[in-house]
């Protein structure tokens, strides 16, 4: 206790500029999580959208002043067109979701139906189980993917229930059968962009979201029980591995004509520039921010080992000795770093538990403990520097040297 | 008590070594009052460092209280400095923005053998003995240097040891003042507490019991 005094007391001298470090530091190491979270996200995109099927596919939007006003007419329209683009030779299917949502746990859920195109599309998502390849629905039980971090603790081969919201408020209660889990960070298939600009990470969206295939029991089922949006105004057209360029064409000119599309190399071209352009220069300002605190905690530690160094004789003269002087000095000097790198912990910790408790959305950025174990690599190696210099210093200049230094003076 | 045997210290200069201390052969007896005189260069600061276990020899043998220090660990010295030795320096050696009452009670901080309550209590009889005890709150830098040097003998005599060790304990001060801390290390040596004092002056040497003289590196 009287040690903490002790360091405490000696501390305190340097306060202000430690407190002005601490602020600086964790202002740099906060700002560089969220571009690296933004760089995994946008990396783990690009994982996943890199697979053999998307790579022979267009993605197309529909234009939508197009689209009558009634809802009854949009949809009917909408799967015209839908199925126009799939009754063209050379194409293979259409990647498409259904959607609507319900409740888990008193959280609201996404509910998404998956095509056969579909799951070939987004296939590198799931980490654990399978797609619904053996279809084995019995008594109104349909088999689910599951994705999201309120998933968790849910394992392959449970029965969860979930409940539906239908058209007149009423609740059904429904129980599913997991069959597989997305892979963490819990990206799921999303087709609400619509630009010419579209890159990876515009098609993945962090949710809670259960996936049901895309058949006609379950359709008839959540049809009953909730309200399923049919409408699809984007979603990628796949071709198939035999389709020529001048097939490839007509479907082209066919979906100009609807509304526009993004070819597969445009989009993976988008990526790469998204993260050339806007990740690495998004990245400099908390990268320089980082250096220039390190710096100054390197000028800070020497500088206040220099100044330390009389009192630290003082103390050893009292009879401390050089190891718990150099203790004192470490404390002191580490104790920036130490306090940046928690309040970095604690708020990775705290966005970590929004995601998972909902109250935050995602918002195109992997937050996770990776980003914990980024800042305490980045404290070990700080610590590691700042401690080098003053211990050069310190063994330079002995107690005994600066003694006999005063004593000359 | 200090026994000294043999004792021979060198100070490496470029290539070519410096005999410090040559052969010194020196008791000092609990209760004692000694002078360290001799000019400038003679060695007798290279002597204090190593009685006060500040700085290391290179042969010969040096007991504190029956203790051979010699191949003794920087933590062990450390507490022995702690326990068995109290410095007074020329300079104070104080932490000149802390109060008086952290200054006397900075020994106390490096054992165990106390509270923060009793280390408050040693530290406010150490500043009555040395007729203080007001100045206990404020900072060491707003004091004279009489004052200076008093905070330092209560510092040194805190944590009740063996020997004071005191270095031109009064070079800094005036003449009168020099006289007052003299009688205050004449005071505490009345009580029993052995005081070794380097010194050019020779009125402070002959105000003390007993006096050696070091030349060249040697006592004689």
């Amino acid at each position: 206790m009287k040690r903490l005094h002790l360091f405490f007391s000696s501390f305190s001298q340097n306060l202000f500029s430690s407190l002005m470090l601490v602020v600086i530091t964790s202002v740099a190491l906060i700002s560089v999580q969220n571009v690296v979270g933004q760089y995994r996200y946008i990396n783990h995109s690009k994982y996943i959208i890199d697979n053999e099927y998307l790579k022979n596919s267009d993605y197309f939007m529909l234009d939508i002043s197009f689209l009558p006003p009634e809802y009854d007419k949009q949809l009917e329209y909408s799967n015209n067109i839908r199925e126009n683009i799939s009754a063209f030779n050379g194409v293979e299917g259409i990647a498409y979701t259904q959607n609507s949502t319900a409740v888990y746990r008193s959280t609201n859920i996404n509910l998404s139906m998956y095509n056969e195109s579909m799951r070939k599309a987004f296939k590198k998502q799931l980490s654990e189980g399978e797609w619904f390849k053996s279809q084995t629905e019995t008594d109104n039980i349909p088999n689910v993917v599951i994705c999201g971090a309120i998933f968790d603790d849910i394992s392959i081969g449970s029965d969860i229930t979930i409940k539906l919201y239908g058209n007149n408020h009423e609740i059904t209660e429904q129980i599913v059968h997991v069959i597989g889990k997305i892979a963490y960070p819990y990206l799921s298939a999303d087709y609400n962009t619509i630009s010419e600009n579209v890159s990876a990470q515009n098609f993945l969206v962090q949710a809670n979201i259960v996936i049901f295939d895309d058949n006609k029991q379950t359709k008839d089922l959540l049809d009953k029980h909730t309200i399923l949006s049919s409408l699809s105004f984007s979603y990628f057209v796949l071709y198939k591995t035999d389709c020529t360029p001048s097939q490839k064409e007509k479907v082209r000119d066919y979906m100009d004509s609807t509304g526009s599309y993004a070819e597969y190399d445009k989009i993976l071209y988008n990526t790469e520039k998204e993260i050339r352009e806007n990740i690495v220069k998004q990245m400099i300002t908390p990268i320089f921010l980082l250096i220039i605190s390190t710096v100054l905690l390197i000028s800070i530690a020497t500088l206040n080992t220099y100044k330390k160094l009389r009192e630290h004789t003082i103390y050893y003269l009292c009879g401390c000795s050089k190891k718990i002087s150099f203790g004192y000095l470490f404390c002191e000097i580490s104790i920036i770093t130490f306090v940046a790198t928690l309040i970095n912990i604690i708020y990775v910790s705290y966005i970590i538990n929004l995601y998972k408790s909902g109250q935050m959305g995602y918002n195109k950025s992997i937050v996770d403990y990776n980003n914990i174990f980024l800042s305490i690599v980045y404290c070990i190696f700080t610590v590691l520097i700042t401690i080098i210099l003053p211990f050069f210093v310190y063994r330079k200049n002995t107690p005994i040297e600066i003694y006999r230094r005063n004593r000359n003076d | 008590m200090i026994e000294i045997l043999k004792l021979n210290k060198y100070y490496k200069i470029g290539n070519s070594k410096f005999h410090a201390l040559k052969d010194i052969d020196l008791d000092i007896k609990d209760g004692e009052m000694l002078a360290v005189t001799g000019k400038s260069g003679a060695g007798k600061s290279t002597l204090m460092n190593i009685i006060g276990l500040l700085d290391s020899y290179d042969s010969g043998s040096l007991k504190i209280d029956g203790v051979e220090v010699s191949g003794l660990r920087d933590g062990r010295l450390a507490k022995l400095r702690n326990e068995k030795i109290g410095f007074v320096m020329q300079d104070f050696s104080l932490l000149e923005h802390k109060s008086v009452l952290m200054n006397v009670m900075l020994p106390l901080y490096f054992n165990n053998r106390y509270n923060f309550r009793e280390m408050k209590k040693l530290a406010m009889d150490a500043l009555k003995k040395v007729g203080i005890t007001e100045q206990a709150q404020k900072k060491a830098s707003q004091l004279s240097g009489g004052q200076k040097q008093r905070v330092a003998v209560a510092r040194a005599i805190i944590n009740e040891p063996s020997f004071i060790l005191a270095d031109e304990p009064t070079g800094a001060l005036d003449t009168k003042t020099s006289a007052e801390i003299m009688e205050l290390f004449k005071n505490l040596n009345d009580d029993g507490k052995t005081i070794i004092i380097i010194t050019h002056d020779m009125n402070i040497a002959a105000s003390c019991q007993r006096k050696i003289e070091i030349s060249d590196g040697g006592i004689i």
